[in-house]
């Protein structure tokens, strides 16, 4: 069965209707409860003239749209007909989609709504870039427009170019003078760039991306609404200099007659006029812009828009930084990104514990390392997980060997990292690709290594065993089999350095002497021999503070200082006044709330925080408790607190993987507990 | 707000959220009678503890999260009924769409369910759906991989057999 076909059929096939005799229970149960009848308010009686002051009010907005858009010429805001006469009321606009407290709301056929993951992936994408923003979750999202964007091929012909992303035509928030912003997407929908500050009428914008990065063809923009004709049906940017004129047509990116029927008495009807988006190539820009004419072509006959006069507003664009990511190689393990700006984690685990299990190991391996001092490479490969614990809900083992590598250049060898409880707690630093790496941890002996490799060329090991010096000896099986990322990773440059790996644990010590592997070259086994032996001392993790960006600081604070406030230093003796200042040192008041049918509510001076579990510290920055569930506050004593929450937000879906994505955000507080 | 104006605003809130307390409670306790006596024990409740909600936009989740503890309840204290048909196949008392889905749907946890009932059809997120279950968000997860791999190879396994 395909993915899509089940997706579909879970999505849609799974309830009945809700049965009469239910909805008739509920009528019943309010009639118990004593809930007297609530029936939605009409137009008559107290609620008219609430009506006739929500009509009045939305005339006015009308009006002032009238005056303030002074910038357009007379015909431009002449209304359209059947505009003029009718009375925007404030109903919402359907239909739409409530998705959490926003309304994600389509208007033009031009979005694939037959392909609901891309769709939902394009929204999300959003959505997410404004809460990177910082802005609060909007009340409506309207997808006015989309145009698939092309990256130019080296001919630099863009005819030659292929398809790398989208520009949307998108509006959140609905003033006067507000008009839809563009934002550039890529094929996966993350937000590259966006503007702010453009009006309802003509904007102009210019592609901040250069060529360098992503090859997107480099360009002007001109998009907003169309002034209030109805039925306009096409429209030309027209350059009048008589040398080089240029016509440059454009199709409207939605139709107002469909725009119309959906929004329908909405109150914001005089918003809804048809949108254009239009590129102008770099090169033709200056020629374009000598006497610009925008010329739409209506039911009443061409109406020009003369640009000279009613300058458009240029929008601010906000560019997104994005590292610079060099691609290793194709790869295709699973991947995600914890959190913006954070690895691109790779999961070689074959699904061990499920995505859950690798996403929780990686973080914690990330932070490690982050702690550590270590620089945190493009990409985190999780290369190999092993437990004797299990837990009995099925959640993944709260104790297990991690073997990560923190990609990087030259010949990468995985590191062990010890997990337990929501930290690393240990992690080698120096493992040798050609030796064998031997660890000894709370009397258990942990080796890790690889199998050798023969004229560069990796050896596919058909078994291996570990031999010891006291003369016992075990089998050994590869982590991570080459025979799959060979596949993933062919061209490249770690090609050579993916041989396999292997892991093996003994609750006893033990001194190891060789490993010895079996490798089937040319249809017969030869044996193989690794007899250096690497003893490694396991490198303990210290404890960390995270601010609230994610970033992670050392943070086993030894004594509080002060300077601007509240401040501390850092293990390691580096001051925290920079780094945990602002919100992580912000004092929240948290009020305990034992009734458990309530979320927790975290007030703070700006936004609510919600969050699921929590890392507790005291006053001096000694941890408490890690990871722990957040009703853990209900048993702390009185007293005042560092609390550090976790929130997990679901990011754009990955088409790439059919998974979505997820960021993970630290935020720090110091609490008072009444 | 005046007495009368809470009550209509109750009012209107429950008529909105119907549907969704039915698809919570069907996911749980895949019967319609038993839906509509935990619907009405969580109305009941929630109308009389309705000053302990600081914030009413969390009126939703909170109805969600009462009535979800209703049917748990439910669950452990009363045998849900289960309706049998003439051929001896479960039934549900009324039409489901899909019902090989339904079926499948059934073999699943509770717990499984309603994850998959909250994430699909309600529009929660995985941390807000641990919030709401107080569970750790990796068993949201886990319960949602699981709870699709399950229904998946449910569904392969009948459709081979046909």
């Amino acid at each position: 069965m395909k993915k899509k076909d089940f997706d579909n059929r879970l999505q849609n096939d799974l309830f009945p209707e809700m049965p009469a005799s239910f909805e008739s229970g509920l009528k019943k149960a309010m009639e118990q409860a004593g809930v007297r009848s609530g029936k939605r308010p009409t137009a008559t009686g107290v609620f008219a003239g609430a009506i006739s002051l929500l009509a009045a009010a939305a005339c006015l907005v009308i009006v002032m749209i009238g005056v303030m858009g002074g910038g357009r010429s007379d015909k431009s805001n002449a209304a359209a007909p059947g505009e003029a006469t009718s009375t925007p009321q404030m109903a919402q606009p359907t239909p739409g989609e409530w998705k959490g407290d926003t309304k994600v709301i389509a208007l033009s056929e031009s979005f694939d709504f037959e392909n609901r993951e891309k769709y939902e992936a394009l929204y999300q994408g959003i959505l997410h870039y404004l809460q990177n923003k910082g802005e609060t979750e909007p009340r409506e999202l309207w997808l006015c427009a989309i145009k698939s964007r092309y990256v130019a091929a080296d001919t630099g012909d863009r005819a030659d170019g292929y398809l790398s992303g989208y520009y949307v035509l998108v509006q959140h928030s609905f003033g006067p003078d507000e008009g839809p912003e563009l934002y550039c997407l890529s094929e996966d929908f993350e937000v590259l760039w966006a503007t702010e500050g453009s009006s309802p009428g003509p904007n102009h914008a210019v592609n901040p991306e250069k060529d360098n990065y992503t090859g997107t063809y480099q360009g002007h923009f001109l998009y907003g609404m169309a002034p209030a004709y109805a039925h306009v049906t096409r429209g030309a940017l027209v350059g009048t200099n008589p040398k080089e004129k240029t016509d440059i047509e454009f199709s409207m990116a939605t139709s107002l007659t469909q725009v119309q029927e959906r929004l329908e008495g909405s109150a914001h009807l005089n918003l809804a006029r048809e949108y254009f988006l239009m590129t102008v190539p770099a090169s033709s820009w200056d020629s374009v812009m000598e006497n610009p004419i925008l010329r739409f072509e209506t039911e009443e006959g061409l109406v020009d828009v003369d640009m000279e006069k009613e300058l458009p507003t240029v929008g601010t664009v906000r560019n997104i930084e994005r590292p610079q990511l060099t691609p290793i190689a194709e790869a295709q393990g699973v991947e995600y990104w914890l959190s913006q700006n954070q690895p691109l984690i790779r999961d070689f685990t074959d699904d061990w514990y499920g995505e859950a299990a690798v996403e929780q190991y990686a973080e914690a391996v990330r932070r490690a390392l982050l702690v550590s001092g270590e620089h945190i490479q493009d990409e985190l490969w999780i290369c190999g997980v092993s437990s004797d614990a299990e837990n009995t809900d099925g959640t993944p083992p709260d104790s297990a060997y991690v073997l990560a590598l923190n990609v990087g250049d030259g010949e990468p060898s995985p590191e062990l990292f010890y997990y337990e409880n929501g930290r690393i707690l240990w992690m080698t630093q120096g493992a040798d690709t050609e030796r064998i790496n031997v660890v000894y941890h709370n009397g258990n002996t942990v080796v890790l290594g690889k199998s050798p490799a023969f004229d560069g060329e990796p050896l596919p090991m058909s078994y291996g065993k570990i031999v010891l010096k006291d003369g016992g000896s075990d089998q050994v099986a590869p982590v991570l089999a080459l025979d799959e990322i060979r596949e993933r990773i062919t061209g490249g440059p770690h090609y050579y350095s993916a041989r396999e790996c292997f892991l093996w644990t003994d609750g006893a010590e033990h001194e190891v002497s060789r490993l010895t592997i079996a490798a089937r070259i040319d249809g017969s086994d030869r044996e193989y021999t690794l007899d250096q032996v690497n003893v490694l001392d396991p490198q303990p993790v210290p404890a960390m503070a995270v601010r609230s960006d994610g970033v992670v600081y050392p943070g086993k604070v030894t004594h509080l200082a002060h300077a601007r406030g509240e401040n501390g230093l850092a293990a390691d003796g580096a001051p925290l006044t920079e780094t945990l200042r602002g919100t992580a040192f912000e004092e929240i008041k948290i009020v305990r709330n034992r009734d458990r049918a309530l979320p927790w509510e975290i007030l703070t001076a700006s936004d609510d925080v919600t969050a699921d579990r929590v890392e507790v510290y005291s006053e001096n920055l000694e941890r408490l408790y890690t990871n722990a569930e957040i009703g853990i506050i209900d048993e702390l004593p009185a007293g005042r607190y560092y609390l550090c929450f976790h929130t997990t937000v679901v990011g754009p879906y990955s088409e790439k993987i059919g998974k979505y994505t997820y960021r993970t955000d630290y935020t720090i507080y110091k609490a008072v507990l009444n | 707000m005046s007495s009368h104006e809470n009550d209509a605003w109750f009012s209107r809130e429950i008529e909105k959220l119907g549907p969704i307390l039915f698809r919570v409670a069907f996911a749980i306790l895949r019967n319609r009678t038993d839906c509509e006596d935990a619907a009405q024990n969580a109305v009941l409740k929630a109308y009389r503890n309705l000053g302990s909600l600081k914030q009413r936009r969390y009126f939703k989740t909170w109805l969600i999260q009462i009535l979800k503890n209703e049917c748990f309840d439910m669950l452990k204290h009363r045998r849900p009924t289960l309706n049998v048909d003439e051929q001896g196949a479960l039934s549900y008392e009324m039409a489901v769409p899909d019902m090989d889905l339904n079926r499948a749907f059934d073999r699943l946890s509770p717990e499984e369910r309603l994850t998959i009932t909250l994430y699909y059809y309600e529009g929660y997120d995985t941390r807000q759906i641990a919030q709401l279950t107080e569970v750790s968000e990796g068993t949201v997860r886990s319960r949602l991989s699981r709870g699709r791999a399950s229904l998946r190879s449910s569904l392969q396994e009948k459709e081979a057999a046909q």
